[in-house]
């Protein structure tokens, strides 16, 4: 795992309709740093995230992690850099109903090559435990607490060896006590094996304790600074 | 050159390879669709999510897998029945007329009206050069519902091929019976008019005859309804209904022929037993003419059989169209579930599988639905067939065995291989849907 920088290129993305959602003309993220993505709601937050997993292709522009451009990738090809490189954490958990925390937290084993999947499970036993949970636990996944369906969520992100960590809203549907663990959690994680941590998020919590901010109106960024 | 190679192989052989070569696209399907990755965990993950769905989908699966099964295996099975039922049968001389109403009477002991041969015609077949033995048949009398058939020693000895118990009547009041009649050698038996299993007890005393028939020897199982029957001196039948005995008056205790023409009292049906299987076409020759008929049982059963083939046909076609209605139904429900499950594959794809891994495990999850269908079906079909055989053979006393055969296994196999080809279209359309439309919910 080696952590990679950002560089966003002159970046549009713009729906079947026309009508633009996103617009960043520059931004670059070092390697191992921290970002909170900020904006009120249809400010293209969700969007970037998007532009940045490869789940969505820009419109123009570039979008480099490390040496790829991910525009230049195939479905699969970019289906296998986002296993590889990108852990992704999503505000509803959507982890796997009638599976164990285990099952979710090492579902990656499920499409990687052989040779990675003794690997994944490692990693998800280790994040498991890191996190506070039990991997012996065989009962489904809807029988944990909110706090704890998102922390196995992490451990799912984590149990892939990312270098970088997208997070969509993920203490947005926490109680205060189990976001402000969730934010330690994530902070301890990214600290500990030095990936990229980007979160989308409207909580200031958690904004206040990441390293930069980006903040989107209409698509584009208002400003970027340290925090 | 790979011509001749099939054509020398044994049936089995080439029935396996058929079957292999059925399930082959499937096979290939499988590997194709599998290598690499292990998709069992959302596999199990569908179908404990949608239990009861697939419950019904794996049921009429089931259903229809097992409609077709049991209609080959129960068709090939009276088929075969039937045939084993007339094996002992060389050729019958009746007097003109249906000859598949002949037939029934004659093999398959149904009661039935039929005109009669006399004295002199049956002195004639008897007579005849390349007749081993010609043996006459007297119906009317039965015992607890068993028919009583007059017969002589020689047919007799013929349908048991040499492994009676006990030993052949003697005497006018003795009896063999079939394997499936109730009595042991030295019990009694006191036959009543007609077919008639008679409750009352009073009308029963008034149709009983006044003689009881001793048994002396019990045939083996043949399979046919002739394993139901009591079989008499055909002498003691005619004299039971107050007719000549078919001796005269010096020779009226003999049993069995040469018969005298002149107290020959009528048969309807003579069943002849050539001395060479070539000579049987001779005297069915022979014996056709105007004033009476000779015809072979099996090729009246090949006949009927192939009116049942033609019926078959036509029920192999509904089946078919039913596994198709079946394959399309659970096709449309495959996809509508693999849209409530477009969330959670969203999720995979954002985590990194590739979109051909979804196709992996919808058609997974699809295959194994479709899997144990078909292998429940192929049980339950064969079970069904196996039930109903009993009951008819319990209605007809014609062994009829619904063993599984190739046959079954080949629709088992082409449905399947076909429906999980069909089953591909689900996990298409899900690889092809846009991951991000379905993980925003």
């Amino acid at each position: 795992m080696a952590a990679l920088p950002l560089a966003l290129r002159n970046v549009t993305v713009t729906a079947a309709s026309g009508r633009g959602l996103l617009n960043i003309p520059d931004y670059t993220l070092p390697a191992g740093q921290s970002l909170a993505i900020l904006g009120p709601s249809g400010a293209g937050k969700s969007t970037l995230l998007h532009v940045l997993s490869g789940l969505r292709r820009v419109s123009t522009g570039s979008v480099h992690w490390g040496a790829t451009d991910l525009a230049t990738l195939t479905e699969t090809r970019l289906s296998a850099f986002r296993r590889r490189h990108i852990g992704q954490i999503f505000q509803d958990f959507l982890l796997f109903d009638e599976m164990s925390a285990l099952e979710n937290a090492a579902v990656a084993r499920q499409f990687a090559p052989g040779p990675e999947r003794a690997e994944i499970l490692r990693r998800a036993v280790q994040s498991l435990t890191s996190l506070g949970l039990d991997p012996q636990e065989t009962r489904r996944a809807t029988t944990y607490s909110g706090g704890e369906r998102q922390r196995i969520a992490v451990a799912r992100a984590l149990a892939q060896g990312p270098d970088v960590l997208l997070a969509d809203e993920p203490t947005a549907s926490l109680d205060r006590t189990s976001a402000e663990r969730l934010t330690d959690d994530l902070l301890a994680a990214a600290q500990r094996t030095g990936l990229s941590l980007i979160c989308v998020t409207h909580d200031p919590a958690l904004a206040t304790r990441l390293d930069r901010t980006l903040r989107l109106a209409h698509g584009a960024p208002e400003m970027s600074h340290a925090a | 050159m790979l011509p001749d190679l099939w054509s020398s192989l044994p049936n089995d052989a080439q029935d396996a390879g058929v079957l292999a070569m059925l399930l082959l696209p499937g096979v290939l399907i499988a590997v194709w669709n599998l290598h690499g990755i292990a998709p069992g965990a959302l596999t199990r993950s569908m179908l404990r999510r949608y239990l009861p769905v697939n419950l019904v989908f794996t049921g009429l699966v089931t259903l229809s897998v097992a409609l077709g099964v049991g209609l080959i295996a129960q068709e090939r099975g009276l088929r075969q029945g039937s045939a084993r039922a007339a094996d002992r049968f060389d050729l019958i001389v009746t007097a003109p007329g249906s000859e598949v109403t002949a037939m029934l009477t004659a093999v398959y002991l149904q009661p039935n009206d039929m005109p009669l041969l006399g004295g002199a015609q049956y002195a004639e077949i008897a007579q005849a050069e390349g007749v081993d033995f010609a043996a006459p048949l007297a119906f009317g009398d039965s015992w607890q519902g068993h028919p009583v058939v007059g017969t002589t020693a020689e047919f007799i000895t013929h349908l048991a091929g040499g492994n009676m118990t006990g030993r052949m009547f003697a005497a006018h009041e003795e009896a063999v019976v079939g394997a499936l009649v109730p009595l042991g050698i030295g019990d009694a038996a006191v036959p009543g008019h007609g077919m008639a299993d008679l409750a009352d007890a009073e009308e029963a005393a008034h149709n009983h005859h006044d003689l009881r028939y001793r048994v002396t020897g019990k045939l083996p199982a043949t399979g046919s309804p002739w394993d139901r029957a009591i079989l008499v001196p055909v002498e003691t039948v005619w004299e039971l209904h107050g007719l000549a005995n078919g001796h005269t008056a010096e020779t009226a205790q003999q049993i069995g022929g040469p018969f005298a023409p002149e107290a020959f009292p009528g048969t309807p049906a003579i069943l002849v037993k050539p001395e060479q299987l070539f000579q049987a076409y001779a005297l069915r020759t022979q014996f056709s003419r105007g004033d009476m008929m000779a015809f072979f049982p099996g090729a009246v059963l090949s006949r009927l059989h192939g009116l049942a083939g033609d019926v078959r046909q036509a029920m192999s076609l509904l089946t078919l169209v039913s596994q198709i209605l079946v394959a399309v139904a659970i096709l449309a429900g495959l996809i509508l579930i693999t849209r409530l499950f477009a969330r959670n594959l969203a999720v995979l794809r954002a985590l990194g599988a590739a979109p051909r891994f979804l196709l992996a495990v919808i058609w997974s999850y699809a295959a194994t639905l479709l899997t144990l269908g078909t292998v429940l079906g192929l049980g339950l079909g064969i079970g069904a067939a196996a039930v109903l055989s009993r009951i008819l053979t319990a209605r007809t006393s014609i062994h009829i065995s619904a063993a599984p055969g190739w046959a079954e296994l080949h629709l088992a196999a082409a449905f399947l291989s076909l429906s999980l080809i069909c089953a591909l279209l689900p996990g298409l359309l899900a690889m092809l849907r846009p991951p991000l439309t379905d993980l925003r919910g």
